[in-house]
């Protein structure tokens, strides 16, 4: 259910001006500590790399 | 042109099958939603057109849910128009109205209304008046979509900007029956905060259109400050048919919406 | 089973807007905006929207109240004007026109409104009036 309601939310962020990729889904279980790392790690240098969000400005 | 709409309610009220027809009378002045019970009222039926094709449709379906909510062994008739006819089948399938008690009479939209609508399906399946005109595109959907990603929010940011949040949206969409909202859950949308966050109470809105909104327009009729919630509402409906191949009022009542299932995993 | 449509005006403020009250069975249920009032053309605020919830709502007020001995304490018309006019007698002369004011409502009539101005101003002596529909 999850997954179905982040693919519309992906697109209607789209749809609204704001960059899709600022919204990710992953699974990570608590055992995964090292790959929850790294999908931070990875998500955080995406989201930088994005740069501020626009609606942060205007807002 | 609703001769042959009173007729055919004519017959439903004398033969009894209906307690009462929900529709449109000319009164005071005014073109208003009015419960039909005696064949003798008839003669002031309209079909809401009073300057244009259809400027005067009201919410007939959210007003027959507060009469089956309170009379539910009673059988109503309803006028319907293409959109009209979307909203009873989604209502059935949410199991807001029962179908064994609702007899629709179908009256099918002229070109100006069904361009101004962009409406699909100008016409519901069954009709006794008017004639089938084509549907047509989402051409303000497609508008926004070639903007640039930057101007999109812009335009979003500025048309929400204008909401005085009267909740007129919600208060006249015959799609939404919740007793609780979400627009006046304080963990959601600070209540009580004037103009609302901009654009969560919108987009918030927008999400729980999906796969219930049937496209009637009411919302952006009766929003005092004009902003397109129409085309918003138009593109979340695109969305789920692209995911998911479902559109509200088009798939049949039995239907679940894809959002209510699990179902299967979305396409990318 | 009787379910109808009353075509009125809000009484919220000066505007005016149109608008459909549901009424079923005796019972006010819902409020619809008039497309074709040329005022509001089927669009209301937040205020008009739910119009119909205080219409019959328990805490309304149907009685004059005075507080006596501390409660809010049901009294007749004529009890409750007696006491508003000495009220109004005793502060005007101990302390002059302008320690009192007067605020009208939007949910009286313009001719009502007109009346309590011309109350204040001609009878009271003060210019201290206000409404509240100062939206």
């Amino acid at each position: 259910m999850t997954s179905k309601r982040i693919a519309v939310m992906r697109q209607l962020l789209a749809f609204s001006g704001i960059e899709q990729d600022r919204l990710r889904l992953e699974w990570v279980s608590s055992a995964e500590g090292p790959r929850f790392a790294e999908v931070i790690t990875d998500f955080t240098s995406q989201i930088k790399a994005l740069g501020p969000s626009r609606l942060k400005v205007a807002v | 042109m609703s001769d042959k709409i009173k007729a055919k309610v004519k017959e439903l009220l004398e033969s009894g099958k209906v307690k009462g027809f929900l529709g449109l009378r000319h009164m005071n002045g005014h073109i208003g939603p009015y419960l039909f019970v005696d064949s003798s009222d008839l003669d002031d039926l309209v079909v809401g057109d009073r300057q244009r094709p259809g400027d005067s449709r009201y919410p007939l379906n959210k007003q027959l849910i507060h009469l089956a909510r309170c009379y539910p062994e009673e059988s109503f008739g309803v006028l319907v128009r293409g959109c009209d006819e979307r909203g009873l089948k989604t209502l059935f399938t949410w199991n807001q109205l029962d179908p064994e008690k609702v007899v629709a009479v179908g009256i099918a939209c002229p070109q100006e209304l069904a361009e101004a609508c962009e409406c699909l399906k100008p016409y519901p399946d069954d009709f006794v008046e008017g004639e089938k005109i084509e549907g047509r595109s989402f051409d303000s959907v497609a508008k926004v979509d070639s903007m640039e990603l930057a101007s999109r929010l812009e335009h979003w940011l500025a048309e929400f900007a204008k909401c005085i949040k009267c909740y007129g949206c919600r208060d006249i969409c015959p799609m939404c029956f919740c007793k609780e909202c979400s627009l006046e859950n304080d963990d959601l949308i600070h209540t009580g905060d004037i103009p609302p966050e901009n654009p969560i109470f919108h987009l918030t809105r927008a999400v729980h259109m999906a796969g219930r909104c049937i496209d009637c327009g009411l919302c952006s009729e009766a929003c005092p400050a004009d902003i397109p919630l129409r085309t918003l509402y138009k593109k979340v409906a695109d969305i789920i048919d692209q995911q998911f191949h479902y559109r509200p009022g088009f798939a049949s009542a039995d239907e679940k919406p894809p959002l209510n299932i699990l179902g299967e995993a979305p396409e990318h | 089973m009787d379910y109808r449509t009353v075509l009125t005006t809000c009484s919220y403020c000066g505007c005016g807007c149109g608008l459909y009250l549901e009424v079923l069975d005796g019972q006010i249920i819902g409020t619809i905006p008039c497309k074709t009032n040329p005022i509001n053309q089927g669009k209301l605020c937040v205020k008009g929207w739910n119009i119909h919830e205080f219409i019959q709502h328990p805490s309304r007020l149907r009685q004059p109240l005075i507080r006596k001995n501390g409660t809010l304490t049901e009294v007749g018309w004529d009890e409750a004007l007696d006491h508003i006019v000495s009220k109004l007698k005793e502060i005007k002369e101990a302390h002059g026109s302008d320690s009192i004011a007067f605020l009208a409502s939007a949910k009286a009539t313009n001719e009502e409104n007109y009346l309590i101005m011309k109350f204040a101003r001609a009878a009271v002596g003060t210019n201290n009036v206000d409404h509240c529909a100062r939206l």
